[in-house]
């Protein structure tokens, strides 16, 4: 009665689980619009996915950004949590690595506004305060301090692409869409971020 | 001393060519010329290393644990549900937003102000801007992750189910492509996906085209029908098509009509519904309390047949202060014309205001089961109810026997069957602790699950069941059930290996088809 039972699902049982499973996901999709469908659907593993995947890339580009700095871990989930906030509105239009790199960059943009500032400012207290002195100990700093504190004085927005160019080696057409910008400008901005550095250098 | 060699190569052509030799794009004599210069100039020696650490970049963190990559995603997971939870309030602090905003604003003029003065105890630019902070919503998710969730399921009422070619199916349980039909004096209750529930009114036709990870499309061609979706995080869409409009749907109570002339009408109860003409343009945004006419692009207040029809999804948690199911319409309901007062939300208060003129058709009969009909839904429940009634009037005691007979009385009818919920609650409080009346978890367990689609509450009184009558004749009914709520629910590991169980329980069971039809790869329990 069983073996009956079961052979009376057969194939029309079959089918009609495949055709379940093909409403579920498209043959033609791609595993990475499969991983993003799965989860825009709020399916967790694939976040976890999605996360084991991508998050070496959203933390490397954030150290090389930020350099060495305590908030990296607490930025990683912020752009994490920003990008599954958004996953609905993925539409594919990019990779999911440029997606979250322009993630990355919006979510940072604020913080590096912010800290360039401040690094004016403190620069300029500090030469206030100890005046020649300044250049003095800047001379006593290694090389891997100096170079990531004269990244630092870069404006924000040739930081960006500076990093994203160099460290992160995204062609410009690449960096333009993840701001969404014209190559032109893109190009321009690495152009004043490299001769604003070599000025920089120069000047330290 | 100046040791540099006598060469027209200084340090501003030095300056020139070091990004060149960085990326290797300078001839060999030149690059010659460029490191004997930086030999000899501590200066450039010392710019050159700094360029080429700044166009190296800082190292790359080293890979993190499994552990600490665990904890950083569980802490993604709160503070998106903490995002979520804000959006949905983001609506109501709009006009707070703005004062708070003003506020802040000066407040931050201030603090940089401020930080402007060096204090005694330190450096205020070093301080952290901002801290983190995650709380622990126990945020529940939802989502259709396997294509065993993709079914539907007769909980109730009477009405032909037919499959995509006009066959009719003769299980209680239907795939997508499926059309259900009832007659003027028939109406019912469905459940799609686990978690959509659903009421056919009189005289409807309603078909189930698709389900799938983003969205579920119903369309509805005639009739009046009254929707619930309790939509969860990373569940899917609700979408009804009528012949008219688009009815979209991401969590309400509500429902869409569809009359003679082929007019569509949306009510809402609870939540807000977008309604979208056939030309995908959006035509109105339905809140709570109003009827849309999509001919007439106007809105009325609710009425009393949306309310009617609706009322049989009214079931509330189990937890719930307010018993929803003894006929009340529930306060969450937004329902002009009735009074606040708990007590007096029922129907015969309710004062039909619009003076639309209502289709005979649209009204839900309360009728006999009738022979004609064509499917006989899952009447697990109700042949349960009937054997306690039988076995009660020869073994119980009168008290049980008249508590069961009440809740029968309103079981029997399919319209009334979801308000015997309340009633068998009232049974179990009463008599809970005999071991004779542990029936009446089962029930409230299908109750639970049909009505309220409230999967774990059925869950637990399946088990509660189980526990206390392991040998009872319908413990093989539990343990399906048990399998269905793990199913419906998405808790895709726990459903198969429940499924599992029962196979090894009733290899000959009742029940076989129904789980292998969904986990074909549980055949392969069966082999011996």
């Amino acid at each position: 009665m069983v073996d009956g039972q079961i052979e009376a699902l057969g194939s029309g049982e079959a089918a009609l689980a495949s055709t379940s499973a093909a409403s579920l996901s498209t043959p033609a999709m791609t595993a990475e619009e499969l991983l993003v469908a799965r989860a825009q659907a709020g399916d967790q593993h694939a976040l976890r996915e999605i996360h084991d995947t991508y998050q070496r890339q959203v933390r490397a580009h954030l150290h090389r950004l930020l350099g060495s700095d305590p908030d990296i871990d607490d930025m990683v989930q912020i752009v994490f949590v920003r990008a599954f906030s958004a996953i609905d509105r993925f539409r594919g239009g990019s990779s999911l690595g440029t997606w979250l790199y322009r993630i990355t960059a919006n979510s940072t943009h604020n913080l590096l506004r912010q800290r360039y500032r401040r690094s004016r400012l403190k620069a300029a207290v500090h030469w206030f305060n100890q005046g020649r002195k300044a250049h003095v100990d800047s001379a006593n700093l290694d090389t891997r301090q100096q170079a990531e504190s004269l990244l630092e004085s870069l404006h924000p927005d040739l930081r960006q692409v500076f990093v994203l160019y160099h460290y992160e080696g995204l062609t410009l057409q690449e960096i333009a869409e993840i701001f969404e910008k014209p190559i032109s400008t893109i190009g321009d901005r690495l152009n004043r971020a490299r001769k604003r550095l070599k000025a920089l250098t120069r000047a330290s | 001393m100046d040791r540099r060699p006598p060469s027209r190569y200084g340090c501003l052509e030095c300056s020139e060519d070091a990004e060149a030799v960085l990326g290797e794009r300078l001839p060999a004599a030149a690059e010659e010329r460029y490191f004997e210069h930086i030999r000899s100039c501590p200066r450039c020696w010392r710019a050159h290393r700094v360029l080429q650490r700044l166009y190296a970049g800082p190292d790359v963190p080293s890979e993190r644990s499994s552990t600490a990559l665990n904890r950083e995603f569980a802490g993604i997971l709160r503070g998106l549900a903490e995002a979520r939870e804000e959006t949905s309030r983001g609506g109501r602090v709009d006009r707070l937003g703005a004062s708070v905003a003003i506020a802040t604003l000066a407040a931050t003029a201030c603090i940089l102000a401020l930080m402007l003065i060096p204090g005694q105890g330190g450096d205020l630019f070093d301080r952290t801007p901002w801290v983190i902070a995650f709380e622990d919503p126990d945020t529940v998710y939802g989502g259709i992750d396997h294509p065993a969730m993709v079914y539907g399921r007769i909980v109730g009422g009477q009405g032909r189910v037919l499959d995509g070619r006009g066959n009719p199916l003769a299980d209680h349980v239907f795939p997508t492509a499926t059309r259900l039909e009832t007659d003027v004096a028939e109406s019912m209750q469905l459940q799609l996906v686990g978690k959509i529930l659903t009421n056919i009114g009189p005289s409807s036709e309603l078909t189930w085209r698709s389900a799938g990870a983003g969205e579920v499309e119903l369309g509805l061609d005639r009739g009046l029908v009254a929707f619930r979706y309790d939509r969860l995080p990373g569940d899917p869409m609700l979408k009804i098509e009528t012949p008219t409009a688009t009815v979209k749907i991401r969590g309400t109570v509500f429902t869409v009509e569809v009359d003679d002339a082929g007019h569509t009408t949306v009510s809402v109860l609870r939540g807000k519904v977008e309604v979208e003409g056939p030309d995908k343009r959006i035509l109105a945004d339905v809140r709570a309390g109003y009827r849309f006419d999509v001919a007439a692009r106007s809105f009325t207040d609710v009425g009393r047949a949306e309310v009617q029809v609706a009322l049989p999804l009214s079931l509330g948690p189990r937890n719930a202060a307010e018993e929803l199911s003894g006929g009340r319409i529930p306060s969450s309901w937004t329902v002009p014309g009735l009074p606040a007062n708990p007590q007096y939300r029922t129907l015969d208060n309710l004062i039909e205001i619009t003076d639309k003129p209502r289709r005979p058709s649209a009204r839900v009969a309360r009728v006999e089961r009738r022979a004609t009909s064509v499917l006989a839904p899952n009447d697990d429940g109700q042949a349960l109810l009937e054997m306690l009634v039988r076995d009660a009037e020869k073994t119980r005691a009168e008290t049980i026997r008249r508590s069961l007979s009440r809740c029968e009385e309103l079981y029997l009818s399919p319209d009334s069957r979801y308000r015997s919920s309340q009633c068998l609650r009232g049974f179990i409080d009463e008599h809970g602790g005999d071991a004779r009346a542990a029936e009446a978890h089962l029930l409230i367990g299908i109750q639970r699950m049909d009505y309220a689609g409230d999967h774990q509450a059925a869950m637990d009184a399946f088990r509660k069941f189980i526990e206390r009558a392991p040998d009872h004749p319908e413990a093989e009914l539990a343990r399906y059930r048990l399998w269905l709520a793990a199913t419906e629910k998405g808790d895709i590991q726990e459903a198969k290996r429940l499924g599992r169980a029962y196979l090894h329980s009733h290899p000959r069971g009742r029940y076989v088809g129904q789980i292998i039809k969904r986990f074909h790869d549980l055949a392969s329990e069966l082999g011996g």
